[in-house]
């Protein structure tokens, strides 16, 4: 029952974390009518996948891995561009986010940005959707003891659905300006896993075939088959034998991000800043 | 357009042509994942194989590759204990790899493709390796 219950929740925890992530942030800047389009999406894609799932076991057909993992490659691309853009957003506003006015300004002009957000959740679920349905039918179809397999890895699936949606409650509870602080380097790591996987599941695919030795040795942080282990590859991508090429990119990426986040946002002093005498210490760093 | 579709035409009726000489029939290889990793060495002849990876209670092992030059051919993930999922391949003569992430011992193994072949390469007694 363990084995499939991790591998249920490495896999669901990678689409219910960028849907969590997705949810917060539509949530945060009130649009409401994204929000409503990005739980159709995302509904709309479960259907998808469970009848592809169930589908190809009907018909005895396999998955196609190699398309499987192009898939998963671009949308994974897709994603990091999503969360870097969210990252970059919610710093350029820290500054200003206490005013709601000013806010409400910024959300308006890029109010296109949340159908795109909405369907990037719809995108998130289809690409580890019809490999996680895959498994759960295969799972349910075991050799031996086949009721707890299945059952071992549907709950690993519904454990994501229910962290996916803590971290969207989470998210929402505190303000736009402390999600930033507490939350963009957590976003920057995550960005950054999707990218080294990614790229992993571009070797997958077939697309990239170069720096492909190993670099590090993670199998004492990522022990596979431990529920720790899916956390970690579920939500950052930790791999337990990562080569040279993912580390790479995996540095490329969150080490200057890191600093661009950490660098205290400097306040836009457009035009008319007209600083309010009423402005209130809260925005100061609290720590 | 129609220019295009005789070129096609031709081209999938070469293909059908050329397929029964070359691949003779289909092929079946059961391989077992166990702690140590993958099978030992596997022989297949060319053409189409299909793979049917099952696992027969390793925990560390839950994914099948066959590489050829550091690249990826095939593969099939998540096989937990107690699961079977297959994989087709058409593969061509040479030597292959097998990949199973985890593998104690036999991380990687091998896998020949050879026409006909006498069945019995060496598939004796191998010391296990340390």
């Amino acid at each position: 029952m363990l084995p499939t219950f991790v591998i249920g929740l490495r896999e669901g925890l990678e689409a219910a974390l960028i849907v969590g992530i997705v949810a917060a942030f539509l949530r945060q800047r009130e649009q409401t009518k994204a929000f409503r389009w990005m739980w159709i999406g995302v509904l709309g894609a479960v259907a998808l996948c469970a009848a592809g799932g169930i589908g190809l076991h009907l018909a005895s057909e396999q998955l196609p891995q190699r398309e499987q993992e192009q898939l998963e490659t671009i949308v994974g691309l897709v994603a990091v561009a999503m969360i870097t853009w969210m990252i970059v957003w919610v710093h350029h506003h820290a500054a200003t986010l206490k005013d709601d006015l000013q806010l409400r300004a910024d959300v308006a002009l890029i109010a296109g940005s949340g159908a795109a957000l909405a369907f990037m959740a719809f995108l998130a679920v289809l690409r580890e959707g019809l490999e996680t349905a895959v498994f759960l039918v295969a799972a349910f179809d075991a050799s031996t003891r086949p009721a707890l397999t299945g059952t071992g890895a549907a709950l690993g699936v519904l454990v994501a659905v229910v962290l996916g949606y803590a971290i969207y409650k989470g998210g929402v509870k505190i303000n736009l300006s402390k999600f930033f602080r507490i939350t963009g380097v957590v976003l920057v790591l995550v960005a950054a896993g999707l990218l080294a996987t990614a790229l992993h599941t571009a070797h997958e695919a077939g697309w990239w075939n170069v720096m492909q030795t190993q670099a590090l040795d993670l199998e004492w942080l990522v022990e596979r088959g431990s529920v720790q282990s899916a956390l970690l590859t579920g939500m950052f991508g930790i791999q337990p034998e990562p080569v040279i090429g993912e580390v790479l990119v995996w540095l490329l990426y969150a080490v200057p991000m890191t600093i661009y986040v950490l660098r205290p946002a400097k306040p836009r002093v457009k035009a008319t800043a007209s600083p309010s005498s009423q402005s209130s210490p809260s925005l100061e760093p609290a720590v | 357009m129609r220019r295009l579709l005789v070129p096609l035409v031709a081209a999938v009726a070469l293909l059908g042509l050329a397929a029964p000489a070359g691949a003779a029939k289909q092929q079946t290889v059961a391989v077992k994942l166990t702690p140590d990793g993958c099978p030992k060495p596997l022989t297949v002849k060319p053409g189409s194989v299909t793979f049917k990876v099952s696992n027969d209670g390793a925990d560390n092992v839950s994914e099948f590759e066959v590489l050829q030059g550091g690249k990826i051919v095939g593969e099939v993930e998540n096989i937990a204990p107690g699961l079977q999922r297959s994989f087709t391949l058409k593969l061509k003569a040479g030597d292959y790899v097998t990949y199973c992430p985890g593998g104690d011992t036999r991380e990687k193994g091998e896998l020949t493709v050879a026409a006909a072949v006498a069945k019995s390469t060496t598939t004796t007694t191998r010391p296990p390796a340390g």
